[in-house]
């Protein structure tokens, strides 16, 4: 008489997965909140060197992503060079390219543009101080040395 | 000819979470969650040069940071050796000294101490010296950041880091000084922390790169 009928052998409950859907999808919406589509595959070699009083960059809508490094593929030689947007960029297309790049911007935000750059910590300062004059004369002011802690 | 109500056969989901689990993978590989890190800097307006206009900068206000294609480091008058730590440590000391006109840099060597002007910074008049009168600032002072075209990027870094690090140090003192917090955007209010960069306004000038 007791209550707890162990007469019957039941097997394992089966486990009620209709709601594993609803988890993984939120999961899912949550990386999609929280990161960002990778950037254009870097077709220079670029190791950033190490800094400790680096900040976060603000808002990734104003950042202009500019890289300098030798480049991967071996035949373009071993000479620093810029990439841009997926393509090498050359010293005197800075100015213009950096213009358009503002002018495709939302005009609110133009003001705020910053160039984030990627720098290789081999490079030498030739080619870097370069495109800063450049930069200066495109009026893109608002730098970053792009650093790892 | 009896019409039975059927119930509409449930679609098997079992699979959706398999097809969950897919998209999920897929924004793990294709997306990154690092965010990009670096040191901020503001570049000077560009001027043509036929219409540069020498500013007058006296010359104990200028401290001269140069680093030469060797990448050896010349700070104000004296060679920075030793290794990377050493030399770290050294300009980030001297730094500070140029910057509060201390040890070497004391009274006429060092960078003109000025009064806190309240109009033009009236939080740190409000904060910091309403506390401490005997606060001076270090307005016009300048560090000279000089490079080679040879001079190679990490050394650079090396510097501007190092650079970078002093204004910090001061800040953080003034901040456990006045504040008694961590100077640190997030804790500090918005007026305490202009107070501070006004308190030790970083000035670093990134001259061109000589041939």
């Amino acid at each position: 008489m007791s209550k707890f009928n162990k007469g019957e052998k039941r097997g394992m409950p089966e486990l009620n997965t209709s709601s594993l859907p609803d988890l993984v999808f939120s999961i899912l919406f949550f990386f999609m909140c929280v990161t960002h589509m990778r950037e254009d595959t870097p077709i220079v070699k670029v190791n950033t060197p190490r800094a400790d009083q680096v900040t976060k960059l603000e808002n990734k809508s104003l950042v202009t992503t500019v890289l300098i490094g030798k480049p991967r593929d071996t035949r373009r030689g071993s000479e620093d060079l810029i990439q841009f947007n997926d393509d090498f960029l050359d010293m005197k297309n800075v100015q213009a390219t950096m213009e358009a790049a503002r002018e495709s911007m939302k005009e609110a935000d133009r003001p705020k543009m910053q160039i984030s750059m990627k720098i290789d910590r081999d490079c030498k300062m030739g080619i870097v101080t370069e495109l800063k004059q450049e930069l200066r004369k495109a009026q893109c002011l608002k730098i970053s040395y792009a650093a790892k802690k | 000819m009896a019409k039975k109500k059927r119930k509409a056969p449930s679609i098997n989901s079992s699979s959706s979470a398999d097809l969950a689990f897919t998209l999920l993978i897929f924004f793990l590989v294709v997306t990154s969650m690092d965010t990009d890190e670096g040191l901020a800097r503001l570049l000077p307006r560009w001027v043509p040069e036929d219409q540069i206009d020498p500013t007058d900068i006296k010359k104990r206000n200028i401290l001269n940071v140069m680093v030469n294609k060797d990448n050896a480091i010349l700070m104000g008058d004296d060679y920075v050796e030793g290794s990377v730590q050493s030399q770290n440590e050294q300009i980030r000391k001297k730094a500070i000294e140029f910057i509060t006109a201390t040890g070497q840099f004391a009274g006429d060597r060092g960078p003109e101490m000025r009064e806190v002007d309240p109009e033009k910074s009236p939080e740190l008049q409000k904060l910091i010296v309403s506390q401490d009168p005997t606060v001076r600032v270090a307005k016009s002072h300048v560090i000279s950041l000089q490079s080679d075209y040879g001079t190679s990027y990490e050394k650079y870094i090396q510097l501007q880091n190092e650079l970078v690090a002093a204004y910090n140090t001061l800040r953080q003192e003034a901040a456990q000084k006045y504040f008694k917090k961590d100077y640190d955007e997030e804790v500090l209010s918005q007026d305490e922390a202009k107070a501070l960069k006004d308190l030790y306004p970083m000035n670093i000038s990134e001259a061109n790169a000589k041939y």
